[in-house]
Order: structure tokens, then C-alpha cells, then sequence
């Protein structure tokens, strides 16, 4: 695992504060069963050498021999010992045994010290410590004897084992203890971090007001600030390019106007009926790119006003019976068949009047225009679990894999004949949006066609009150 | 008629006073915001055509200088700002119109007319003196029916003698009247087009007679 490459923050800390944990942990637990080792051996040892004691204190002499006086009784004293085996030797100096267990290793080297001497070795496969104790006997002092006595391990093991889980079992309960505060006090402490989060995901695109700071912990003022600055540089980015826009689109009416004029007055001339035939074509471009000026203003002024629009309660119905109202010259001509649904209750919706009219009338009008000669379009109201606007029609539909793309600004599906901006459908995402609405296109009935669906949120009930006396000015 | 278009876009101003001069209009251009009120102080103009985005002086100050001087010229604003807003601020500081680029000619010219009824002809649609008929909307003079051809330059001289109804007018204000910045028109040449008035309203029964010192009218004939 690479933890540098972790991008978790929570991951890292515990990360970094476990791993050494767990380092310190391993360093104890060696240094306890070293600790516990010793102690048991220390402890071993001085029963060992009590038992080379009690041998020597049964050693019997005189001028002619050396023997142990040991009767089965002191034997059975000597040899008690519920778990471990023991043996005892008495050698000569030349290592000749006197007296003891025949099978008791002899001793590797000459024994000088008056110190006794511990080692392990292995006994009928069975780990033992044998202790090695030069004894003078009493009354000869000349007369050396060497004592062995060797004691199997089992109780060393046992006590090794005692010591080390009495150390090991309470700190590994710490271990766990702690990682689990840690755990919690990276949760807390990381708090802030993913209110953060969620203040700026659940953030529209247009909501570039600055991140309130007040509650933010010292360390994360920097990344507030930060984050602030960018959110300032971008609303003034943001206003700029809407500006710009603005202008822009503003900057081609004196000149289309201009391009109108000369169309009119040339038109008015006496001349070649190729003449007129062209000044209309000339005439039908300049209009285009008008109606163009015109949406783009429309979109430049439909972005800022999100958030902090003039939101009112609206019947979805009155704007999408106005609308349709509206394209019936349209259709007509066409020989179209254009139909209005209405829900049965009032479908409320908040928001901003011309911007819903704007954005129903853009769903009518791409409707009309791309539908076929005689085909149907069905502006359509529906209240049940959510406010929708659905617009269908019976034309040529939009593939699948361009349902995306068409509400990108300019975009249009190819081989379309028809007139059109570009920008209706980006327009009415960009109205959706601000309203909090999604927008879907599907197939019409019977597989055939587009539907459009707009589905709003359901008006809040705070000032429900209010709304419901609220009436429109035509309704 | 005389009209003064306050357009600072050459383009689109030459063109529009191409239009309207076709159409029988004298017309002025001014594309210096700060100008406007002058001319219309010192010019007797029909109608102002104003655009709001004008140098030196923006055309909201143009309509508040023009007002706060007593001049009653109606005035059309003719602008790309279409915010409602601004169409109430411009009505309300005193414009008679308000039409936003880009807009269709025959609307433009079809407002012109009916602001130009309202202040001269006091809204009436046809005009009558003896047997002559002067429809105000189509600008067409019949007698007895029969269209009478009448070049541009006659049309304004004739709208100017029904405007007056059979008082005189002076041969130097028709002049003014008829005769544009760039299209100076002189008092021998407004003699010739009352000449050749004359002789198309013989029909009628109608005559220019021409006094000196008092200048021209209408008068039937005994």
C-alpha cells in the first residue's frame, strides 16, 4: 500500500499516527519479552543453584572416598517438582562421576571458577539448564568436587509466557484502545472539513457568493480564503463574459438595423426580379442573425439573475397556455396540429415569470419549427409527485447519442434543414438550472419524435399562503 | 415634413434618411448628442428620431433638455436597449414613441406618419380643400378620386399649404422645411416645384397664389 499516494486525509492521519503505534507496540513487546526472559531465567537460576546447594550439603567424606549421602527419602525431596525433571551429578575434579545420573552431560571445560556456572543443553530431546557448582567438602580442603544439576525448562517456559501475556494482552487492549480514539478524533476533527465539502457541492454553478468562514478551524482559513478569492475572481470573470455577451449581441442591432434599411429601400427600387429574389434571401440572413442577437442576449441576461432572482409562485399552466397561444400563427401555416394540456390542479412552480415564458416558449418553438408539415405537437402540464412541462412532438427526433450535445451552446444536430439558433435548448437548461429543474429528452409516443420533459421542484410550503392568493395579471 | 434623425451609427442613419427622404421627408442627421437640442431649437422639425446611445450627450439628457426648454416636437426614440425599464424612462421624459433595433421599416415609417397625424393633422385621415382630398396615411392626394402624381419634393410643399388651410406661408420657411443639411434646396427651386404644384391642382380648381413679403397659399379658384 502507498500511502504517500493516498489523497485521503482521514487515511493519512490514521496512517501516520497508527503505523508508529503499532511500531511502538512491536519495539514493547520485544523489550517485555526480553524483560520477562531475564526476570524467569534470574528466578530459575536460584532454584537451580538451590538444589546444587541442598546436593552439596549431602556430600559425605572420608580420607579413602567422596559420597552423597542420599537417601531415596531426601531423593524424592530433591527430585519434587510437578513439572520439570531434574538430575543431579557429583564429579571429580578429573570428571570421574561420583555420585548422580549418569546421563547428565559432562562438563565442557575444566572447571576453575568458584562461581557457578550456567548453560543450557539438550537432555533425552528434552531443552534443559544445567548449573555447575565447584564445592569444597568439609574438613578436606583439598579434596574439590564439581555439582551438576539440571533442571528441564518447562516452568521457565511457563513463566516467560505468564510474564508476557500480563504485559502484551493489556497494551495490545491499549493499541486497540487508542486507534480507536485516534480513529474518532480524525472524524471529528475532520469535520469541518466535510461541511465544506458539502456547502460547496451542493452549490449552483452560479451561486458565487463567498464560503461563510466564521465556524472554520485556523488551519482550513487559508484553504477558505483561498477557495473565496477564486469564487470572487471567477463572479467577476463570470459578469465579464455575461458582459461581454451582452454587449455584444447589443453592438449588431444598429447595424442589422442598418442591413434592414438598405434591404427595405433596395427592395423599394424598380429593378431586376433577380435582384428582389436575392435582397429577399439577403433579407431572410439578416433576420436570422437578428433573431441570433436576440437569444444571445436572452442568455446573457438569463445568467445572472440566478440566485438572486425575483422569484414569484407561477402556474405552469398559464405560462404553457400563453405560449402555445403564441406558436398558433406558426402552426396553422404548417398545417400542424398544436395542443395544450393542462394538470388538473394548479401545478406551482417558483420562479421567475419571463424566464419560465422564455424557456416554454423555446420548447414550443423548436417543436414547431422542426416538426414536419402536419405533424402534432403537444404542449402538455402535469401536478402528480412533481411539476412537469412536457413538450412532444412527431418530427424527426434527435438521436440518443446527440441528446447531450444539443443543449451545448451553437450546437446542432447535423442535417437539420430548419432554422434555429443553436441556443433554444441551451437556454432552457439554462433557465431549468436556475429554477432547479432537470430537463430530459426522450422519445415521443410510439417511439417517434422528441418529448422534452421539464420536471420542477415542488414549490416551497413555507409561504404557501402567500402564493395561493397571488394572482396574475391575465388569469 | 422635416424630420431630424439623432443617430450617431453612419451607417445605418444614411440609410434610414435615404428611406425617409424617398418617402418625401426632409430629413437632417445629427450624430452629436450634445447637438440636438440645438438644432431642434433652431430648426422648426416635424418629428425628432432619437437614439439613446448618443456622444457628448445621452439621449435621456437630449429628452430632458428638449422637454425642460417647452419644445412640443414629438419624438420617437429609436434604440437597441429593449429593457422595459428603459422604454418607461424614455416615455416618461417625455418621448411620444419608443421602437428598438432592429425594427421593420414599414412599422418605423408607419409610426413616423402617425406621429406626424397626430401634431399636424390633429389625427384626422384625410385632409379637404375644395375638391382636393389629402389622405394622411398613404401621403396620397386625389381629386375626385383621381391620384394626382406627385414627386416628393411637391407632396412636402403641398402638406405644408393643407397644413396651414389657406392662411400663407413664407417662401423661406418652406424653404427650411423642404431642405435638409446635406440637400440645400433654393428659394428658385422651391418657386419651380410651387410652379409645377400649381399646374397639377389646376384640375382642381386650386391655385398657390404667391404674394410677396407674405409668402404662399391656397386659394380656390372663383
Amino acid at each position: 500500500m502507498n500511502f504517500a499516494r493516498d489523497t485521503s486525509l482521514r487515511n493519512q492521519l490514521l496512517c501516520w499516527l497508527l503505523l508508529p503505534l503499532g511500531g511502538i507496540w512491536i519495539l514493547t513487546a520485544c523489550g517485555a519479552y526480553f524483560l520477562a526472559e531475564h526476570f524467569a531465567i534470574n528466578t530459575f537460576d536460584r532454584e537451580l543453584l538451590n538444589s546444587a546447594d541442598s546436593v552439596i550439603a549431602r556430600l559425605r567424606s572420608d580420607p579413602v572416598k567422596i559420597w552423597v549421602d542420599m537417601p531415596p527419602a531426601a531423593q524424592a525431596i530433591l527430585r519434587h517438582n510437578n513439572r520439570d525433571k531434574i538430575y543431579y551429578q557429583v564429579l571429580k575434579p578429573d570428571g570421574t562421576r561420583i555420585s548422580g545420573d549418569a546421563i547428565l552431560p559432562k562438563p565442557v571445560r575444566p572447571f576453575e571458577s568458584p562461581v557457578p556456572s550456567f548453560r543450557y543443553a539438550t537432555l533425552n530431546g528434552q531443552d534443559v539448564r544445567i548449573v555447575r557448582v565447584k564445592a569444597n567438602l568439609e574438613g578436606h580442603e583439598d579434596k574439590m568436587v564439581s555439582v551438576q544439576v539440571a533442571m528441564t525448562l518447562n516452568a521457565l517456559r511457563e513463566m516467560t509466557q505468564q510474564i508476557l501475556l500480563g504485559i502484551l494482552v493489556p497494551q495490545i487492549f491499549m493499541i486497540c484502545l487508542s486507534a480507536l480514539c485516534v480513529s474518532y478524533g480524525i472524524k471529528r476533527g475532520l469535520i469541518p472539513l466535510s461541511k465544506l465539502e458539502k456547502a460547496l457541492s451542493s452549490r449552483s454553478q452560479f451561486d458565487l457568493t463567498p464560503v461563510e468562514s466564521s465556524e472554520t478551524p485556523a488551519e482550513m482559513k487559508p484553504v477558505v480564503s483561498a477557495i473565496n478569492i477564486l469564487l470572487d475572481k471567477l463572479r467577476t470573470d463570470l459578469e465579464q463574459q455575461q458582459r461581454f455577451v451582452a454587449n455584444a449581441a447589443h453592438q449588431f442591432r444598429t447595424p442589422l438595423a442598418g442591413l434592414k434599411t438598405y434591404i427595405y429601400a433596395a427592395k423599394r427600387l424598380p429593378g431586376d426580379p433577380r435582384m428582389t429574389e436575392m435582397l429577399e434571401k439577403i433579407e431572410s440572413g439578416v433576420d436570422r442573425l437578428t433573431h441570433l442577437a436576440n437569444k444571445l442576449l436572452t442568455l446573457a441576461k438569463a445568467e445572472p439573475q440566478i440566485g438572486n432572482a425575483n422569484h414569484q409562485a407561477v402556474d405552469l399552466n398559464f405560462v404553457a397556455s400563453e405560449m402555445t397561444a403564441d406558436f398558433v400563427s406558426e402552426a396553422l401555416p404548417k398545417g400542424m396540429d398544436l395542443t395544450f394540456v393542462s394538470s388538473d390542479k394548479p401545478a406551482m412552480v417558483y420562479g421567475e415569470l419571463t424566464d419560465l415564458a422564455e424557456l416554454t416558449s423555446n420548447l414550443i418553438e423548436n417543436a414547431v419549427i422542426y416538426t414536419q408539415t402536419g405533424g402534432n405537437v403537444t404542449v402538455r402540464v402535469s401536478n402528480g409527485d412533481a411539476v412537469r412541462l412536457m413538450v412532444q412532438d412527431n418530427g424527426p427526433g434527435i438521436p440518443f447519442e446527440e441528446r447531450e450535445k444539443v443543449f451545448e451552446r451553437f450546437y446542432r444536430v447535423l442535417g437539420t434543414a430548419a432554422p434555429g439558433s443553436g441556443l433554444g435548448l441551451p437556454i432552457v437548461k439554462e433557465i431549468a438550472t436556475a429554477h432547479k429543474a432537470t430537463v430530459e429528452i426522450s422519445d415521443g409516443s410510439l417511439g417517434k419524435g422528441t418529448k422534452v420533459t421539464v420536471t420542477f421542484p415542488c414549490a416551497p410550503k413555507l409561504n404557501g399562503n402567500n402564493d395561493k392568493n397571488r394572482s396574475f395579471p391575465d388569469s | 415634413m422635416k424630420i431630424l434623425l439623432a443617430e450617431d451609427d453612419t451607417f445605418l442613419a444614411d440609410g434610414l434618411s435615404m428611406v425617409l427622404r424617398d418617402s418625401g421627408y426632409a430629413v437632417d442627421i445629427e450624430a452629436d448628442g450634445a447637438g440636438v437640442p440645438i438644432a431642434v431649437g433652431t430648426t422648426p422639425y416635424d418629428l425628432l428620431v432619437l437614439d439613446l446611445g448618443l456622444p457628448n450627450l445621452d439621449g435621456f439628457d437630449v429628452l430632458k433638455q428638449i422637454r425642460s426648454k417647452g419644445e412640443t416636437i414629438p419624438i420617437l426614440i429609436l434604440t437597441a436597449r429593449d429593457a422595459v425599464e428603459d422604454r418607461v424612462k424614455g416615455l416618461d421624459l417625455g418621448a411620444n414613441d419608443y421602437l428598438t433595433k432592429p425594427f421593420e421599416l414599414p412599422e418605423l415609417e408607419a409610426r413616423i406618419r402617425a406621429l406626424i397625424r397626430k401634431e399636424n393633422w390633429s389625427n384626422r385621415m384625410e385632409i379637404s380643400f375644395g375638391s382636393l382630398t389629402f389622405n394622411t396615411v398613404d401621403r396620397v392626394a386625389t381629386i375626385q378620386g383621381k391620384n394626382i402624381d406627385l414627386t416628393a419634393r411637391e407632396l412636402a410643399v403641398l402638406e405644408i399649404l393643407l397644413q396651414k388651410q389657406g392662411t400663407a406661408v413664407d417662401k423661406q420657411r418652406i424653404t427650411s422645411l423642404i431642405s435638409s443639411w446635406d440637400q440645400e434646396v433654393t428659394e428658385n427651386a422651391v418657386g419651380i416645384v410651387i410652379h409645377r404644384l400649381r399646374k397639377k391642382l389646376e384640375e382642381a380648381h386650386i391655385t398657390i397664389k404667391t404674394s410677396r413679403g407674405l409668402g404662399c397659399r391656397l386659394e380656390l379658384c372663383p
